[in-house]
């Protein structure tokens, strides 16, 4: 089977998901169990989400148009279950199923440059000029001491917490992370770490948010360290311990290079922040908090809805359903990493 | 030879020894200082305050990619989850040795 046919890119698909799923049986989730309300709102948002991309194709825009303002390719790769989720109870065939999954992948596909499902341990998304305009930053500052190491690492540790309470787990609307590039012969790899729409006043009007909304965080390590990317946008770091084998860093907030001693009071900023939002999840009830999650999930399509002139929130009618809906018991329970990769094979 | 203790899925950042802080509250994840393992039930953004300030993590349930063990791999220090019965076995102020590569917890 060709490695780019249709079949052969859905069963990739479906491995992906088996390797993700895997470890992502836990029974206690902050703020809950994200599996035990799906059944108040997932239908609708992928109901919705079809239509978007269904209508702006049939405005005339290409697959990789309708991408282009989601910038981060985990945002669509991480919304094709949705869509399979409507279709299956929505009664489509298998067919049509799988011709979205490609359809979404192609959007996916069309804002990175390298293997889609990163099978490479690579997830490339600059162009080799803007990689290489980061490698000769990183070229041109000294190398970092185990002091400024310690540092930048709390800081990459706060930085995770800090989206994690802001989004729970939707991790595709705040982080991309990519890389490793070798544009430099004489330079180690890079890694880059994004953290997108820090600041979404839309979730948390009154909250102490971070003032800014994009903060990018580059670093390479020496030998033996070594990074690896998978298609869930998460970054491996294997063969030796990290803060001593920090070799470049740098660290951009809003566009603009920062020193290190900026990233402290971020730290502390953070930390004020996690348990001022912490509190406030503590206040709701489970279907508060459920409502909360579905207008994450809104949030995280509103690409497509702003492409739409159309208003990206949760419809009246799927807030009354989240308001009066229960928790499923059933979908608590701890899934084993067996079940868990079962659940993926099964997807589509 | 340290006695081993406790074992569990190893997260990785190699081997540390310090000073045990049991917290079951995320809300006292604040009181942790410097230098100690943290010992905590499962994942919860709020014990990222703690771990931030810790030498190590133990964590009883969650996966190797849960949240806080994630934040454990940025901090770059040891980290060892799964371990059942961590929290009613371990005791603020004992001592263990922690090896975040191989998931065990000797006692120091």
């Amino acid at each position: 089977m060709p490695p780019d046919s249709g079949q052969a890119r859905v069963d990739r698909y479906r491995e992906s998901l088996r390797k993700g799923w895997r470890h992502n049986g836990d029974s206690y989730v902050w703020p809950i169990k994200l599996s035990a309300a799906m059944h108040l709102f997932a239908k609708a948002y992928g109901d919705e989400l079809i239509e978007d991309i269904n209508a702006l194709e049939a405005s005339g825009k290409s697959l990789a148009e309708i991408a282009r303002p989601f910038y981060n390719p985990a945002r669509p790769y991480r919304l094709i279950d949705y869509a399979i989720y409507s279709m299956r109870r929505n009664r489509c065939s298998l067919k049509e199923q799988r011709q979205m999954v490609l359809r979404m992948l192609d959007m996916m596909r069309s804002l990175k440059d390298s293997d889609e499902f990163t099978e490479d341990g690579r997830s490339i998304i600059y162009r080799p000029t803007q990689a290489k305009g980061i490698a000769d930053h990183l070229a041109s500052l000294p190398p970092a001491s185990l002091a400024e190491s310690q540092v930048v690492h709390r800081f990459c540790a706060a930085m995770w917490a800090y989206t994690e309470a802001i989004w729970f787990r939707a991790h595709d609307v705040t982080k991309e992370f990519h890389g490793p590039y070798a544009p430099r012969d004489d330079q180690h790899p890079f890694v880059v770490k994004e953290y997108m729409n820090l600041s979404p006043r839309e979730l948390w009007p009154d909250e102490p948010l971070l003032e800014c909304q994009h903060i990018v965080i580059y670093k390479s390590y020496r030998p033996p360290v070594r990074a690896r990317v998978d298609c869930h946008n998460r970054v491996f770091h294997e063969g030796g311990a990290l803060i001593p084998h920090l070799d470049r860093y740098s660290v951009s907030v809003d566009g603009v290079w920062q020193p290190c001693d900026v990233l402290p009071p971020y730290v502390a900023a953070i930390q004020r922040a996690i348990p001022a939002i912490a509190r406030v999840v503590e206040q709701m009830n489970w279907n508060e908090v459920a409502l909360k999650y579905a207008d994450i999930f809104w949030f995280r399509k509103k690409p497509l809805t702003d492409q739409r002139g159309r208003d990206w929130r949760v419809p009246e009618s799927v807030r009354d359903a989240v308001r009066a809906g229960k928790e499923l018991d059933r979908r608590r329970v701890a899934l084993s990493e067996d079940d868990c990769e079962k659940l993926a094979l099964l997807t589509i | 030879m340290a006695t081993k203790i406790l074992h569990g899925e190893p997260v990785g950042g190699g081997v540390v020894t310090g000073r045990v802080r049991v917290v079951i509250n995320p809300r006292d994840a604040v009181t942790v200082e410097a230098g100690e393992i943290v010992v905590i039930p499962h994942s919860s953004p709020e014990y990222a305050i703690g771990v931030m300030q810790a030498a190590g993590l133990i964590c009883e349930y969650g996966g190797v990619i849960c949240h806080i063990c994630t934040v454990a791999a940025e901090l770059g220090i040891p980290c060892v989850t799964e371990v059942k019965g961590a929290t009613a076995l371990l005791s603020t102020s004992m001592s263990v040795t922690l090896d975040g590569d191989n998931g065990i917890v000797y006692a120091a």
